[in-house]
């Protein structure tokens, strides 16, 4: 029995790949002490009243910071280059919340790719200097806030027989700027 | 404390606790699943598994049994699927013929995965008439850093199973620790311990350490 088992062993072993060139990725939480002292400023200046979490991420792209935190219902993730200098806010939001004009734009392209779909998720992404990004977050109209907006939606989208998770990028006027095909999750060790 | 140190202390408590416990068996369970894709549906996975009883009375180091399995996959959803599959089981002279049909469905949220089962099996040996049983899990998978688990990262599995052959019922609480070793494989450690036979007579405890190395291609 045991000269099975270890026949068989080896051969799973001679299957595996192991020099393999991976891409890598890892996000992970991080002390607010970890984190560029100008992310930390921002962050620290714009006061949210609830706790606010800090996450790396690293990619063969590089490293980035992101800061998360909660307000008024909504989910925000504030993400930070490596110097600390700010990149975006992401706000994520209802389906039904988006505007009608841009809500029919990105519906009439999702129509025409897809058999199905339904919308998972959907994020604002707001990029702009400090001011206007701080007076976006928290409700202030002011004359000089000045941003760019895009929409990131995660989709489950059905094209012939095909069920996917998709990942889309709208600019304002509702064309596509990036699309993503997400890998399939293996959850063997759920089902197993 | 380090999370995965914190584990290792949860898990001595409950060895220390159950092994005082009357009618305790002990022991080894290392299995190893292999999944390999057949197209964008279906993959075919199999396993090896040993059983080794370190305590039974007495102390002791003896080979138990070795299952061996093979399981066509179908996925029927996103993250639904249907199982069907064999277990030859060797337990000294005797061998056992298991199938058995999973449907599985995993909830995906921010962090934390949730795998539910649902099982039926049925068991054929010589001269015995053919047994069933019926079983779910439950369980429950979170990373111990950041939101997902990536390569090189530990996470924490917690399972919960009940399985009924219609005369008594066993239940199983499973913790494991689990480590991404890379893309395609990773392994866990940890607790099985079964608990059966409380229904009809004194209850039989049963404490497994068990590694399972997972492997998908």
């Amino acid at each position: 029995m045991k000269i099975i088992f270890f026949v068989l062993v080896f051969f799973i072993f001679s299957f595996i790949p192991f020099s393999a060139q991976e891409k890598f990725e890892k996000e992970y939480r991080v002390k607010s002490a970890k984190v560029p002292e100008n992310a930390l400023r921002i962050i620290l200046k714009w006061n949210f009243p609830n706790k606010v979490k800090w996450f790396a991420e690293e990619s063969n792209d590089g490293k980035t910071f992101e800061a998360k935190a909660c307000f008024k219902k909504h989910n925000y993730s504030i993400e930070f280059s490596e110097k600390g200098e700010l990149i975006d806010v992401e706000k994520n939001v209802n389906p039904n919340s988006l505007t009608k004009e841009i809500e029919e734009k990105i519906d009439t392209y999702l129509y025409g790719r897809f058999l199905k779909f339904s919308k998972k998720k959907i994020q604002i992404q707001y990029s702009g200097d400090e001011d206007s990004l701080y007076n976006t977050i928290f409700n202030i109209d002011a004359k000089s806030n000045r941003f760019i907006k895009k929409y990131e939606l995660v989709v489950l989208g059905k094209q012939q027989k095909e069920l996917a998770l998709y990942e889309f990028l709208f600019d304002e006027r509702g064309q596509v700027l990036k699309e993503l095909k997400f890998k399939p999750t293996d959850f063997l060790n759920l089902e197993f | 404390m380090k999370k995965e140190n914190l584990f290792f202390v949860m898990i001595f408590i409950i060895v220390v606790k159950i092994s005082a416990q009357s009618n305790f068996e002990a022991g080894f369970l290392p299995k190893i699943i292999f999944s390999t894709k057949i197209d964008a549906k279906t993959k075919w996975v199999n396993s090896i598994e040993s059983r080794t009883i370190v305590f039974d009375e007495t102390y002791q180091f003896s080979h138990n049994l070795v299952d061996l399995s093979s399981i066509y996959s179908l996925k029927s959803g996103l993250n639904h699927s249907f199982n069907l599959g064999y277990i030859l089981r060797f337990r000294g002279k005797e061998t056992i013929h298991r199938t058995f049909q999973h449907y599985n469905f995993v909830s995906d949220f921010l962090s934390l995965k949730i795998g539910n089962r649902i099982a039926f099996e049925q068991f054929y040996q010589v001269d015995d008439n053919v047994t069933f049983r019926t079983r779910y899990q439950a369980s429950v998978q979170k990373p111990l850093n950041g939101e997902k688990v990536d390569v090189k990262e530990f996470y924490l599995k917690l399972g919960n199973e009940y399985l009924t052959d219609f005369n008594d019922l066993e239940i199983r609480f499973t913790p494991y620790l689990g480590y991404q070793i890379s893309k395609i494989d990773k392994l866990e450690f940890g607790l099985d311990y079964r608990v059966n036979d409380f229904i009809t007579s004194t209850a039989q405890n049963n404490l497994w350490f068990r590694t399972t190395w997972y492997i998908s291609l």
